[in-house]
């Protein structure tokens, strides 16, 4: 079976109406797929589904081929960083993650390595021997984006992990999730697309408690037909550059400083560049991507 | 059900929970109240011996301290007469007339107060939890009923700890107050009661953490835990009132199997615990039902 998770027709009511409609998603093996939806959109409703904390009214769930989340089976295979959730508050970090690391079946030594290996990855050395109490909203975060890698889980939820840390911060946990691709199956909720688009290999786009679209990640932002030209100066005739190929159609975006020329999907976009590129070279070209970001896959849709 | 988990998610509890303020705040006050229950009660011991050692003609203490009288009141028959009326039940009479009456002063006390010590230092512990989201940390790894066992027995351990440091605390007051002898000899006595008392724990414990899995939040769950020991203990007197007719069901209820533990012999105590081990996990399983079958979230 090459799917990590599988959930079919997933539905879930609550009194304000239904947080999963029919939704239904498969995610590989493997795989970092990062879950895009407005608020409201069901992403942490499905996440806690799958850990089994919210018990769905309908539809099926398989996570690594065996059911449902059964702690006495997937204990230990199975992590998840919940959101909003408080970590014990008198407990200090690295005794917390030699505890959960314990919990998923490693011997006390074996607990204490991994743990003193993620309390240096997420850089808190310094922070360590502290109640948690005691730690700033980044840094417990930190360690709770710590405790879900800890034991090497097979699947690992992360809802919003980046939410509340700093840049610095934010870009070593994409840094260490990276690094993690291909070890454990990893998904990620998180508004901030670009985010997504640094760290996962496929995207889920849900909204109302339905599945819009899911695909790797390149078959949505790296679509032929697509070109992004940022350019110091508007070009003064949008019609004359469109003239120059056939099908071409160019848009003028004000805010980003972005020219976005569209044509043929089955045209070669380099084809498309030679043309147009000389045309633009005295509005000050700053940079050129071809095809999509996710945010404009996701906004465009 | 993986034993090795619920031990090393009760060993966390009870660190957790030795940690947690609110925890020490009662153990404290439950101490205070050992030591100053054992002394204020001693105090009185000594005003009502004086005043009964003339009604019933027996010698008055040499020392002027507490305790020589009750030792000399214990040991008359028209005392005994009256104990064993107002015990009603020979065989714990039997059993108690041999102690000191400081060993009983104890136990009476500890009986009393151990109810409500547990209510209030274990009804928030799940709620409390859940309310955070703690427990979800947890859930992943271990069952939702090797976590709730986890907590029952990580608080078992803590209230022993509360309850043989008061155990200590009484002897102390004890030692330094009364007269006689054996006071040396009080102390496995006391530690025995202080053993009883936290098998009497165990029953409200599994109450206390019912309540704690039904309840939104800790303060609520205290609140509810109190009512519930009110309740319970009205429930249990009104069907002590009527006697054998509601015999069966009066056994639902702690107060019923404390007449076993006051007695001296391995047998009747062993079955007591045992029953008061048994209801606690009857009434954690009506809380544990529901909080099995609803979201964490």
């Amino acid at each position: 079976m090459n799917d990590a998770i599988v959930t079919r027709s997933l539905v879930k009511k609550y009194r304000g109406g239904r947080a999963l409609d029919g939704f239904s998603l498969s995610v590989p093996r493997g795989a970092t797929m990062g879950m895009v939806g407005s608020n409201g959109a069901g992403k942490t409703t499905w996440m806690m589904t799958v850990a089994g904390f919210v018990l769905p009214d309908s539809g099926e769930i398989s996570i690594l081929g065996l059911g449902p989340f059964d702690a006495s089976v997937h204990g230990g295979r199975v992590s998840i960083l919940p959101q909003d959730s408080e970590l014990p508050l008198e407990a200090k970090p690295g005794e917390l993650l030699v505890r959960y690391g314990r919990l998923q079946g490693l011997s006390p030594l074996a607990a204490r390595r991994e743990a003193e290996s993620l309390i240096e990855a997420f850089n808190l050395t310094s922070h360590a021997r502290k109640p948690v109490r005691a730690l700033s909203h980044g840094m417990r975060k930190r360690v709770m984006v710590a405790q879900a890698f800890i034991g090497s889980p097979d699947v690992v939820l992360l809802d919003e992990p980046l939410s509340g840390l700093d840049p610095i911060e934010a870009s070593r946990m994409r840094s260490f999730v990276l690094a993690r691709r291909g070890k454990e199956t990893i998904v990620i909720s998180s508004h901030h697309l670009d985010d997504i688009e640094k760290m996962c290999t496929h995207v889920a786009l849900m909204e109302r408690g339905r599945l819009v679209s899911t695909s790797p990640l390149s078959a949505l932002t790296s679509g032929s037909g697509r070109i992004t030209i940022t350019l110091r100066e508007r070009p003064k005739d949008l019609a004359e550059i469109d003239s120059l190929f056939p099908g071409l159609r160019t848009t003028w975006n004000e805010g980003t400083g972005e020219l976005v020329a569209e044509f043929p999907p089955m045209t070669q976009p380099e084809h498309v560049n030679a043309v147009i590129l000389p045309a633009l070279v005295r509005c000050g070209i700053v940079s050129v991507t071809s095809g999509r970001t996710l945010e404009q896959a996701y906004l465009g849709r | 059900m993986r034993l090795r988990l619920v031990w090393q998610s009760g060993l966390f509890e009870l660190f957790d929970s030795l940690r947690s303020r609110r925890a020490l705040v009662v153990l404290v006050i439950y101490l205070a109240a050992s030591l100053l229950g054992m002394n204020g009660t001693i105090s009185a011991l000594g005003k009502i011996e004086s005043q009964l050692a003339g009604v019933l003609a027996v010698e008055t203490p040499a020392d002027g301290r507490s305790g020589v009288i009750s030792k000399t009141l214990w040991q008359s028959d028209h005392f005994k007469r009256m104990v064993r009326r107002s015990v009603g039940n020979s065989l714990v009479y039997d059993d108690i007339c041999g102690k000191h009456p400081a060993e009983l002063l104890y136990a009476w006390l500890a009986f009393m107060f151990v109810p409500l010590f547990t209510i209030l230092v274990a009804s928030n512990r799940i709620a409390d939890d859940v309310r955070s989201g703690a427990v979800r940390y947890m859930l992943t790894r271990i069952t939702r009923l090797e976590w709730t066992l986890g907590k029952f027995f990580g608080n078992a351990l803590l209230l022993a700890a509360g309850i043989l440091l008061g155990s200590v605390a009484a002897w102390c007051v004890a030692a330094f107050r009364l007269a006689g002898a054996d006071i040396v000899m009080l102390f496995p006595g006391m530690l025995a009661w202080g053993l009883k008392a936290w098998a009497y724990s165990l029953a409200w414990l599994g109450l206390a953490l019912g309540v704690s899995h039904i309840a939104r939040s800790g303060t609520r769950a205290t609140s509810i835990g109190v009512f519930a020991l009110v309740a319970w203990s009205a429930a249990s007197a009104s069907l002590a009132h009527f006697g054998e007719r509601f015999s069966v069901l009066a056994r639902l209820f702690p107060s019923s199997v404390e007449n076993m533990l006051w007695r001296s012999s391995f047998a009747p105590v062993a079955c007591g615990t045992a029953w008061l081990l048994l209801l606690g996990l009857l009434y954690l399983s009506f809380g544990y039902s529901l909080f099995s079958r609803r979201d964490v979230r």
